[in-house]
């Protein structure tokens, strides 16, 4: 299928999926068929599934413990009535009923309004809320969160304009407003109207719809994938070029936004009542969330629509009403311990969750290849990316260009390379010099009383191999760290191609060239292989959101087109048939060797390497020093390099800066290096005098 | 992938089996049976309001027991069937369309809570099914909705009765007000008492809160400490007014405070002890009236709840059961508009909270009585005429 | 004086919320898990307390004024039961709703604590009807107050012209008191030397011998403990117990026990008063007539969310830079 065709399907998927709620709706609101009971349970399973949806896009997706999300569902819903039961919407059904326009028009046009009040109420408080207190993690994002929730219900009970602590139901408004108009035939029209109206389940199906296509278009795209690296990993997502704080705002957003939908919703058919937008109502939805398991869309569903109709259940059930009779119990009183104790059952059954990460496509893949029917490939099939993206190989368009030709590498080549090369031909291989791409000059870095680094200056040339060396505890790291932009330097300036960096984040240090990998590996461990190295690639994304939401032929262009550059870079690194395994679950060496790909799927021109031989045996380390060698060609690469292991640094550095306590103690070619007496002193100690 | 253990496998068929039966229960619920007329009983059983609620619920069944025991309405059984409102308008929504849609139920007696009151109203009124409130005194509840009924006092006149008690028989000018704003019953009682008082020459102070659900009062008792009130008005419930007044106590403000039909309960005696001594509040009869068809209901009450003895909710469930049941006798059935009709037409039905008319607003028209609290017990000291 | 006066308020209300706090932070020290139930075990322990005392009283006495030692002795004897069941409530839901979940995603076991919090209240609420006294239910259970323990306090009157009552006195000891016994225990005792170890490594504290159930079950146990004391505490302030008594004041204990930096004790205990201190001062503000007090816990809130953004780890908490 090409682009086109697969972006045409998936809107009429959507347009499929629409005209099927429509269908189902039109029995479903007669009340032959559907009582009002079950109307209304009908639709608060829907709403439970818009609010249990849009907390996992914040919760589980990007991993953000959100425990006010109660709070935006009521400030859609008290959006919706301002605009539907107050201001100016009488006026609005009677300038339509003057224009000849049916009643139900009216109404719905105000509905129409409303729902759009609701959903910018939405967006904006999750603007406002979301913007300060994204930068708290964990416990105090919660309480800050909690405690928005609480604040905008203690200011609506006390509001009276909306009804106070009483409440206020739209019904009752538009008959009071109706009650002085009883005599007009209009009036009369818009009474009855009122009397016999009720929100059609179609309006909650179709924004169940909308929530679950627009969560699932994000989690499935790159934005979703810098969201999950976010949830596993805030620091290396930086590092890899994620805009870790604008991300975060965008997902609380878009979750306040479709919350405050769902409460427009509410408004059209139920009551408000402040205290149905508390901490207990948060918690509800946390619940649904966990139990259907953060991250995965249909779990949140399923939860949702189990968490509404197992009290419902509890209440009508004929047979658990004859059990309790036969055994003397007053079963109803018994109802809500009953639902606890399920919660409580359903945690310690499936603690991951009703559906771990995974989606319902996912257990249908499953179930595929266990009873073995349709063809299951490896890793153009069971990739969790729609499905349609990955049956084609090859790109239809170079959205983005290659990095490596496929046919060059081969793991075969590479061990041949390295049984060729000594040490000293990889320092001849490459003179230094020509362009400068980073100038530290005179950086410190103090913890509290602690000088960790003091007046280190270093340069990088364009191409260059440098190494940094000293005994432990003498500030390598945190020089990387400084110039990485995890810690801004106290003193001095770092100039990458004459521009200041000083105080960039790390995320726009990995857009203008620099990336690293870390000391204590630093995956995204629950993310597959290829996940980690296509987040990586975040930067050079040109399809925005936009796209990815209405899945454009030029998002699937792209994407297919990223995923081919990724799958390349791990061929390279012979990561390629662990492609869609977990990372976490790779050997240490592969970690290794993996962080260094998502580093280089960056397009980085100077590359931090932290200890890449550390915990490696000899065999793999001289593999590593030819892998150096040859991305460092082959990408045209300056690397600045940490490292014990004296062979390999000297065996592939062409300079060497020495590091003791936070000072240079010497620098220069790896021979002056060996034989210089400061470098001895300080990795061997003073000789004692006699 | 281990997705599907036995575990799992559990889990998952519990989530799944119990949307199935919720999805099909529908038809398990017989056609109401001939024999019996069910009534649905809409209350609070679990949550901030369930005190209240089981009160309410109480009353209602005892009510239908007794006219059981008298061989039942018309010839059938009376059938209670409660719905749990949860304490939530959102739930209370729910529960009357459960007893409406899955029990067909022929009338709704409750809530007691008038924001749940508010939410069931709508559906009650589309359904045509008659709601009685036994005690939402929120005058806003019910105005439009001609299926709707209350047979309690409402706040205005509750809270225009406890304001001119204060002014004219305790002689206070100066009063501070102390609201609950979590509670839509104090908020609206409130509102009338600020407005009655002010307009009878007497002077609100100051009218800090508190919400129902809070343990220390102290702080805004020191502010109407300081302010020197010569009366503190309370509307709020029992369980709240007895800690409040301990407090006050505590803190030497020996002035009266008085409240509204929430504070009657023994508890209000018991848990309060000699802090609430002094106080009044107004409420819908005399617990200790010597009247046999109070101390009937008092010593039936008790006989059948473990010697709880019937607070105001309880008795206010029982009258509104009696004067339902009166009207189905009446209407010679429970069809839909000679049921409804026969409620509106109720006039001097003799409950035990006195003699209760129906207006054409659909409100109780109904008598009260204030009473003081005097050395653990309850002493009526005005009667106050609708 | 009304200044004098309010700020006794919010010791009094702070060392409600310290001694809820406390078990909060404690077992979130521990385990980092948020046990919501906490606020319940409370209200347990305030019901427990209630009934003992009141059997105490039925049993002893037939009628007329109880004397001071009488009542003391209920008191006591109750809050010793309230101690001994709340510690063993505490060992259950750890055995039985959080150690199945010790590998689990944290917001697992955080989802239990909330399905146990319900369970307990919703227990609560039912009442039960044994040798025509009734135990639990909606209606508030009366606790037989300590006598005399409403009086003022004349010397403190005298010299502070604000009144305090030995209730006051008898919640500020016991505060006093189990604080002190506390950090007796975390800092001087080989148990607390466990729990502070369990708390910095789970993996490295099993390396150095230390049994991880025995010390994360004492920590549970010694948590609510400290919340019977609490329940028991208010219960015999207000003279009742009721179902949903636990829920505001564990919510405001929790959020205390953030501000002070959750996992650290002092900071508890700091951020129980700190916040008692912002609602009193909050709720004593009147502008132009209008009484802030409906917007307390909202102002309260927002002060705090300030005070997280400029100081995100909490006031004691140690700002740990993560190791890169």
């Amino acid at each position: 299928m090409s682009d086109r065709g697969r972006s045409l399907a998936h809107a009429g998927a959507f347009m499929a999926l629409l005209a099927l709620a429509a269908m189902v709706s039109i029995p479903l609101d007669s009340r032959a068929y559907c009582s009002g009971y079950m109307h209304t349970l009908l639709l608060d399973a829907g709403l439970n599934i818009m609010l249990a949806v849009s907390l996992n896009l914040i919760l589980g997706i990007a991993g953000q413990f959100s425990l006010g999300h109660a709070g935006f569902y009521g400030v859609g819903a008290y959006a919706a009535m301002l605009v539907a039961g107050h201001a100016f919407a009488p006026q609005i059904i009677f300038l339509c009923g003057r224009l000849g326009l049916p009643v139900a028009a009216a109404f719905g046009c105000v509905m129409v309004l409303s729902l759009v009040a609701a959903v910018a109420a939405g967006m904006l408080f999750g603007w406002i809320v979301g913007l300060p207190t994204l930068r708290l993690r964990g416990d105090y994002l919660a309480i800050a969160t909690l405690g928005f929730g609480e604040i905008f219900a203690i200011f609506m009970q006390n509001w009276r304009y909306v009804g106070g602590a009483t409440g206020q139901d739209l019904f009752t408004e538009r008959q009071n407003w109706f009650a002085a108009h009883r005599h007009s035939a209009l009036g009369r029209a818009v009474e009855y109207y009122n009397m016999h109206y009720s929100l059609s389940v179609f309006w909650v199906f179709a924004g169940v719809a909308l929530v679950i296509m627009l969560v699932r278009n994000i989690k499935y795209s790159t934005t979703g994938r810098a969201l999950l690296a976010i949830r596993e990993d805030i620091v290396a997502s930086e590092a890899v070029g994620v805009r870790t704080t604008r991300l975060k705002v965008l997902a609380f957003v878009l979750g306040a936004a479709m919350a405050g939908l769902a409460g427009g919703l509410l408004t059209q058919f139920a009551t408000l009542d402040p205290n149905g937008f508390r901490f207990m109502r948060s918690v509800e939805i946390v619940a649904m969330v966990i139990l259907g398991g953060p991250g995965s869309i249909s779990g949140s569903v399923l939860a949702a629509i189990g968490l509404t109709l197992f009290p419902e259940y509890l209440r009508s059930s004929r047979m658990l009403q004859h059990f309790g009779a036969a055994h003397g119990l007053e079963i109803q009183k018994f109802r809500m311990v009953i639902y606890a104790l399920a919660i409580i059952l359903c945690m310690l059954f499936r603690p991951q969750g009703l559906f771990g990460q995974y989606e319902i496509t996912d257990v249908w893949r499953w179930l595929k290849r266990k009873v073995g029917f349709g063809k299951v490939s490896t890793i153009d099939a069971a990739d969790a990316a729609p499905p349609a993206a990955v049956t084609e190989s090859a790109p239809s368009g170079a959205a983005a260009t290659p990095l490596v030709a496929p046919t060059e590498i081969s793991g075969h080549e590479l061990e041949v390379a390295a049984a060729e090369v000594s040490g000293d031909e990889f320092v001849a291989a490459r003179p230094g010099g020509g362009n400068r791409l980073l100038d530290a000059r005179g950086l410190g870095m103090s913890f509290g009383g602690l000088r960790a680094v003091d007046n280190f200056s270093l340069t990088v040339d364009a191409g260059e191999l440098l190494g940094l060396i000293g005994p432990n505890g003498a500030g390598k790291t945190t020089v990387f760290n400084m110039l990485s932009g995890v810690y801004t330097p106290t003193d001095g300036q770092i100039l990458l191609q004459k521009n200041s960096v000083n105080g960039w984040k790390p995320s726009r240090l990995s857009h203008a060239g620099l990336a690293r990998t870390f000391q204590n590996i630093r995956l995204f461990a629950k993310l597959s292989v290829l996940d980690n190295v296509r987040i990586a690639q975040h930067a050079q994304h040109k399809q925005g959101l936009g796209a990815a939401l209405l899945r454009t032929p030029a998002f699937f262009r792209e994407e297919a087109a990223t995923r081919q550059v990724a799958l390349e870079l791990l061929e390279l690194f012979n990561l390629r048939q662990v492609a869609l395994a977990p990372a976490g679950g790779l050997s240490y060496g592969d970690q290794r060797r993996l962080e260094i790909a998502r580093a280089l799927a960056t397009r980085p021109r100077l590359l931090l390497l932290d200890e890449p031989a550390a915990g490696m045996n000899p065999t793999e380390k001289r593999q590593l020093m030819d892998l150096i060698h040859r991305i460092r060609q082959r990408f045209n690469l300056a690397i600045l390099l940490i490292e014990h292991d004296m062979t390999v640094v000297m065996g592939i550095c062409q300079r060497i800066l020495v590091l003791d306590y936070g000072k240079t103690i010497a620098a220069g070619a790896p021979a002056e290096i060996r034989t210089h007496p400061a470098v001895i002193e300080a990795y061997l100690g003073r000789p004692t005098a006699k | 992938m281990t997705f599907f253990n036995r575990r799992n496998f559990l889990a998952g068929a519990m989530f799944l089996g119990a949307g199935l039966l919720a999805g099909c229960h529908r038809a398990s619920v017989s056609p109401s049976a001939a024999s019996v007329i069910k009534i649905g009983s809409l209350n609070s059983m679990t949550g901030d309001e369930s005190t209240f609620g089981k009160s309410c619920n109480s009353g209602i069944r005892l009510a239908a027991e007794q006219q059981n025991a008298r061989g039942g309405l018309l010839g059938k059984k009376i059938r209670i069937i409660t719905a749990d409102s949860e304490s939530s308008p959102s739930k209370a929504q729910l529960a009357v369309l459960s007893l409406i849609d899955n029990h067909h139920v022929v009338a709704v007696l409750g809530d007691v809570a008038s924001s749940n009151t508010k939410a069931a109203v709508p559906r009650c009124q589309k359904a045509r099914i008659p709601l009685i409130t036994p005690a939402s005194t929120n005058p806003n509840i019910l105005r439009g909705d001609d299926y709707c009924f209350r047979t309690c006092f409402t706040d205005t006149t509750q809270g225009k009765w406890i304001a001119r008690f204060a002014r004219h028989d305790l002689h206070a000018t100066r009063a501070a007000l102390l609201v609950d704003t979590k509670q839509a019953y104090s908020t609206g009682l409130a509102r009338v008492i600020r407005a009655e008082f002010t307009r009878l020459g007497g002077k609100i102070l100051l009218a800090p809160s508190y919400q129902s659900g809070d343990t220390n009062f102290q702080t805004q008792l020191t502010q109407i400490k300081a302010a020197h009130p010569q009366v503190v008005f309370l509307p709020g419930y029992y369980g709240d007014v007895t800690t409040i007044l301990q407090q006050a106590r505590e803190l030497k403000i020996t002035v009266p405070f008085v409240g509204g039909d929430g504070w009657d309960s023994q508890k209000t005696l018991q848990i309060g002890g000699k802090a609430v001594d002094g106080c009044y509040f107004t409420n819908h009869y005399d617990p200790s009236d010597p009247a046999p068809r109070v101390q009937k209901f008092v010593k039936a009450y008790e006989a059948r709840y473990h010697g709880n003895v019937p607070d105001a909710m309880a008795v206010l469930g029982y009258d509104a059961a009696n004067l339902l049941f009166n009207a189905i006798k009446r209407a010679h059935g429970t069809g839909e508009p000679a049921l409804r009709n026969a409620i509106a037409t109720t006039k001097n039905f003799p409950g035990v909270t006195g003699n209760i008319t129906i207006n054409k607003h659909r409100n109780a028209i109904k008598p009260g009585v204030v009473i003081k609290i005097e050395h653990d017990k309850f002493v009526v000291v005005k009667h106050e005429k609708p | 004086m009304m200044v004098t006066q309010q700020l006794i308020n919010a010791l009094n209300v702070g060392s409600e919320y310290a001694l809820i706090a406390l078990g909060y932070t404690m077992v979130y020290g521990v385990l980092r898990l948020i046990n919501f139930a906490h606020g319940d075990v409370f209200m347990v322990g305030a019901f427990v307390g209630a009934f003992t005392a009141r059997a105490l009283e039925g049993g002893m006495s037939a009628g007329g004024h109880l004397q001071l030692s009488q009542t003391l002795w209920q008191a006591g004897v109750g809050l010793l039961v309230a101690m001994v069941v709340c510690g063993l409530l505490g060992w259950a839901i750890e055995r039985f709703a959080y150690r199945p979940l010790r590998n689990a995603p944290r917001l697992s076991s955080l989802i239990t604590a909330i399905g146990v919090s319900l369970f307990l209240e919703y227990m609560a609420e039912i009442s039960w009807h044994v040798g025509g006294l009734r135990y639990f239910g909606s209606t508030p259970t009366y606790f037989p107050p300590i006598a005399g323990s409403n009086h003022g306090v004349h010397v403190i009157d005298h010299v502070l012209h604000a009144r305090v009552i030995y209730k006051d006195l008898i919640t500020f000891g016991v505060c006093g008191v189990t604080f002190v016994l506390l950090w007796w225990i975390v800092r001087h005792t080989r148990m607390g030397k466990a729990m502070r170890a369990v708390s910095i490594s789970f993996d490295a504290s099993r390396l150095m011998g230390i049994n991880l159930n025995r010390v994360i079950s004492f920590t549970f146990i010694l948590g609510s403990v400290l919340a019977a004391v609490g329940g028991c505490l208010v219960g015999l302030r207000n003279n009742q117990a009721q179902p949903l008594m636990g829920v505001m004041p564990g919510l405001k204990a929790f959020i205390a026990a953030v501000i002070g930096g959750i996992g650290n004790i002092p900071g508890a205990v700091v951020g129980s008063f700190l916040l008692a201190l912002v609602e009193t001062l909050v709720a004593s503000i009147t502008i132009h007539g209008v009484s802030l007090s409906p917007y307390r816990d909202a102002v309260a809130f927002l002060i705090l969310i300030l005070m997280l953004l400029v100081r995100p780890e909490g006031i004691f908490g140690k700002a740990v830079p993560e190791k890169v």
